[in-house]
């Protein structure tokens, strides 16, 4: 049997969003709440500014699923949405960013995991300290595995702007991470 | 090249770590009853405007048609009865707009002017035509014949 991709899967959603009597709703929030909050935690940089943009976004979306529905590809289209949700709030609340330490994030705590925690934590932690122009971009480019020409169409710029965005971006998280990288791959070593 | 492939394999590593990352931020739990909450909330708040929206143009339809036929029927009773048409005239010339007040004044002058003249004819009829008055009248007229009869010859 033929694995459905994410997208397709979205997609399918998408159509189905509207109809009466279907949780479509609470569906595509579990196939993509956990993505589009990592997304708009890159960009608004605290848990609950990243969770409004996403509420607004899929509120508007079950108001008018036409919006989504219309997309030629509806995943890209919902991560520009939220982006420039996390971006207005963002916008608003500019004070927010400085203050809120990184003890506000919701994480995940899998128990296999545990000792990749500090790794994790590090990331995120200087994810924070990237330009959001880079940052989003390491988010699409790792986490979304997308080619520059995809996230050129997410963010509306060239190809070329996204593909040094990232280099920088990705220089940047190197020099700061280099010695929990290190760290790791000898933990790793050692098992 | 060296130099290059081992930045290039250190990246490598930094994307790798990155990517093992990608889960570790997740949303919190209460953050899908809250979207379906607001969403139910929506749609119910936009049902009830719908259904005042339903009930109220009607309503506003219907009483508009029975404001207007109960004009109709008013404008219909008044040109069957001219009576009533006259009646509605002379309370307006009693509340007195400008135009009546102008009216007024000028009939109430006509109205003092005939009084008068009544007075006068009254008082001159009623009043005795004395000797003296009546041989003027009779001199008048003889003088007047003399006049005439000069003239001739």
């Amino acid at each position: 049997m033929r694995k459905i991709s994410f997208e397709d899967r979205v997609l399918s959603l998408t159509v189905q969003l509207g109809r009466p009597g279907v949780d479509v709703l609470g569906a595509l929030f579990d196939l993509t709440a956990q993505r589009l909050v990592r997304m708009a935690v890159a960009i608004a940089r605290n848990q609950d500014d990243a969770e409004d943009a996403v509420q607004t976004t899929l509120s508007r979306i079950a108001q008018r699923p036409q919006c989504l529905r219309n997309a030629e590809k509806p995943w890209p289209y919902l991560l520009r949405m939220v982006r420039n949700e996390a971006l207005a709030i963002g916008r608003k609340k500019r004070r927010w960013l400085t203050t809120h330490s990184l003890s506000h994030l919701v994480t995940r705590r899998r128990v296999d995991e545990l000792e990749l925690e500090d790794t994790h934590r590090a990331v995120w932690s200087a994810m924070r300290t990237l330009p959001v122009e880079q940052a989003e971009v390491v988010v699409l480019k790792t986490w979304e595995a997308m080619t520059f020409a995809e996230i050129a169409g997410v963010l509306e710029i060239s190809p070329n702007t996204a593909a040094s965005r990232y280099q920088y971006g990705l220089r940047k998280l190197a020099g700061k991470l280099e010695k929990t990288a290190a760290e790791a791959f000898s933990k790793g070593g050692h098992a | 090249m060296s130099e290059s492939s081992e930045e290039s394999t250190d990246l490598g590593a930094i994307e790798a770590m990155i990517r093992a990352a990608g889960d570790h931020v997740v949303p919190s739990r209460d953050l899908r009853p809250r979207l379906i909450e607001s969403v139910r909330r929506r749609r119910s708040s936009d049902r009830r405007r719908q259904l005042v929206t339903a009930v109220a143009l009607p309503s506003v339809v219907f009483f508009a048609a029975l404001t207007n036929r109960a004009l109709d029927a008013r404008d219909t009773l008044s040109e069957a009865a001219p009576r009533q048409r006259v009646a509605r005239a002379m309370a307006s010339y009693q509340a007195g707009s400008p135009e009546s007040r102008i009216d007024r004044q000028f009939w109430g002058l006509a109205d003092a002017f005939r009084h008068v003249q009544q007075q006068q004819a009254e008082a001159f009829s009623s009043q005795p035509i004395s000797r003296e008055d009546a041989d003027s009248l009779d001199s008048d007229g003889i003088d007047a014949k003399n006049d005439r009869s000069e003239r001739s010859e």
